[in-house]
């Protein structure tokens, strides 16, 4: 089977009116902010895939993508976020009852591994919750057969999910890093991946959540280390619109002749395929200012 | 009620998206959507696939809009009549070419392939995107010259089986002189406005947000700039039909639009926030006629023109 992204449930595609059902913060700027959905169908969506959270205001703001964390059967779903800008102060204000619009589910979602032991998770700052979605997938359907989590944060205070990852891991398969060393390894998610050199020379598969720069490195690491792994990395961008409208997100691609639509091809990417410096496809005299 | 006829073509709705801000699969999972629009504009298309810019190409403006450099990333007229334009086909609504090219003779060559083509048939109508770069100008829009206005117009009716609107840029002194130029070369109607050239600087980082440092600015901050537009278009220009654009975000904005000379409206940067935007209008458009026991929506085209005529004579 060719490693390359599923494709994304269109017809689950709905602009859910949500009520919020909590909104906790569970470290520095870091929330995990709950909701559900009022209708009937409930909500539904698979690991990889993101929403795009309406800030509930009359005043222009850009819907915020958003990693989907959890999804529960009675139509809630969680999502967490790190507050880095405006949308996301405005989020940290929310409280319980208060209704929001939520478009989603959108983009693709990973390739499941064939070998979901060996499999590694590897995410960095809010970048885990895919993975922790994934984590939970595969368990689903390997009847708990548990991959490798490697996740790397700055210091204690930014892990967040410590608790909901050792459940969904266990102590055996979580892996931390820290940056100061208060938590886990002392280093960050790359050097702990050295660490443990024969279980990622062991894997098949390997899937990558967080910066860029982050992702980068850790795709040449593994590839360092083992030639044959076939690595997916869920990417970040900015998303206008998150439904393939507006162009704005893409990424530059190998295989392909055009910039790649993030929202829309993506999140999810065979990061072998990624141009992850491209250089400018234009001459200055082409510049087009003023046209979509 | 909401229906408008334009040439010959009969729009079932005066909402249209704006090129560029509309992918057409929404049709596919947000169904209602396309009865509520009169028509699709494509994202402009250029005769060679085009990459665009490199990232950052979008800056969120919180309040009032957004700026984009996209580049008029497409992948090219050949593979806009072989596969896209079937696939709107499909969806019932009319369809409204966006062309762009970097040359006066650029423009004929194109509309001759689409007339040419099995699938040209398809297109309803064409939108030449006339703020693009002139390479023979050394990259200077098209849209600033009343000349090459004219010219460009010219060259895409003359080649078109079907109506020709000129989408005019607002980058200019005095939009008149343009409009007139697209007039007289023959367009069927006036699109106007595009986006507005703007700049936004990342102060963390020192350095502007857009890889290519300006782009253009849409959303609701530019709506007064293209109520200007369109009420000096329609003042100048009453028999020229105007498709209205910018920072529409509700209906009261389109009536604003209609009533300044617009005969449809165009909605871009607002439906990235609410792809359902087009439903919300359609339906609030819908009770609006039905309180003013309208026949037509179209029937306030320019009648705020009128108003202020009745006014100017009671002052007298």
């Amino acid at each position: 089977m060719p490693f390359s992204s599923q494709q994304p449930h269109k017809k689950n595609l709905k602009d859910h009116t949500c009520q919020v059902m909590a909104n906790q913060n569970v470290g520095n700027q870091l929330y995990i902010l709950t909701l559900k959905t009022n209708d009937p169908d409930g909500f539904y969506c698979r690991a990889g895939q993101f929403v795009m959270i309406d800030m509930p205001t009359p005043v222009f703001y850009f819907r915020r993508p958003m990693s989907v964390l959890a999804v529960h059967d009675d139509g809630r779903f969680d999502v967490f976020y790190k507050v880095h800008g405006q949308g996301t102060q405005i989020m940290a204000q929310w409280q319980p009852g208060i209704e929001i619009q939520v478009l989603g589910p959108l983009g693709n979602t990973f390739t499941p591994p064939t070998e979901p032991e060996t499999a590694l998770l590897i995410g960095g700052g809010i970048g885990i919750a895919p993975l922790y979605m994934l984590g939970q997938e595969i368990k689903n359907r390997t009847e708990n057969r548990t991959p490798n989590c490697y996740y790397g944060v700055r210091s204690h205070q930014e892990v967040g999910l410590k608790d909901s990852l050792e459940a969904q891991f266990g102590s055996k398969c979580l892996h931390l890093s820290s940056d100061d060393g208060s938590v886990g390894f002392h280093g960050n998610v790359g050097d702990l991946l050295k660490q443990n050199r024969e279980r990622v020379q062991a894997a098949k598969e390997a899937y990558i959540c967080g910066p860029t720069v982050m992702m980068e490195a850790c795709f040449q690491l593994l590839r360092e280390m083992n030639p044959a792994i076939r690595v997916e990395v869920s990417l970040e961008e900015r998303m206008p619109c998150g439904t393939g409208a507006c162009t704005g997100c893409v990424v530059f691609r190998s295989d392909q002749p055009l910039p790649s639509k993030v929202c829309v091809e993506g999140p999810v990417f065979d990061a072998t395929t990624l141009i992850w410096r491209p250089s400018a496809p234009l001459s200055p005299e082409e510049n087009i200012v003023c046209s979509r | 009620m909401l229906s408008v006829k334009l040439n010959d073509i009969t729009f079932s709705s005066p909402l249209l998206n704006a090129s560029g801000c509309f992918n057409p699969e929404l049709f596919n999972t947000m169904a209602p959507l396309n009865e509520s629009m009169g028509g699709v504009v494509t994202k402009t298309v250029t005769q060679e696939p085009r990459p665009g810019n490199l990232q950052q190409r979008t800056v969120e403006l919180p309040g009032i809009g957004m700026l984009n450099s996209i580049g008029l990333q497409n992948p090219g007229l050949n593979y806009f009549l072989e596969t896209e334009v079937l696939m709107l086909a499909q969806y019932g609504v009319k369809i409204i070419l966006s062309l762009s090219a970097t040359s006066i003779e650029g423009f004929g060559t194109m509309v001759e392939i689409v007339t040419n083509h099995p699938n040209g048939h398809w297109v309803d109508a064409i939108e030449i995107n006339l703020s693009c770069p002139n390479v023979a100008k050394g990259g200077v829009d098209f849209g600033i010259s009343p000349g090459r206005v004219k010219a460009c117009t010219e060259a895409t009716v003359q080649a078109s089986k079907c109506p020709v609107f000129a989408k005019l840029t607002p980058n200019i002194t005095s939009i008149l002189p343009v409009a007139e130029a697209a007039i007289e070369g023959g367009a069927s109607a006036i699109s106007a406005i595009n986006t507005v050239v703007g700049c936004s600087i990342d102060i963390k980082n020192k350095k502007p947000y857009l890889n290519r440092i300006s782009g253009g600015y849409s959303g609701p901050g530019i709506k007064p700039i293209a109520l200007h537009a369109i009420w000096q278009i329609h003042h100048h220009f009453p028999e020229t039909p105007i498709i209205g654009i910018g920072g529409i975000s509700s209906a009261n904005d389109v009536l604003e639009f209609m009533m300044a000379g617009a005969s449809l409206v165009q909605i871009g940067t607002q439906s990235f926030r609410n792809p359902m935007i087009f439903s919300k209008i359609h339906q609030d458009l819908m009770a609006y006629g039905q309180s003013e026991g309208l026949q037509h929506l179209t029937d306030l085209t320019g009648c705020a023109h009128s108003q202020k005529m009745k006014r100017q004579s009671l002052i007298q």
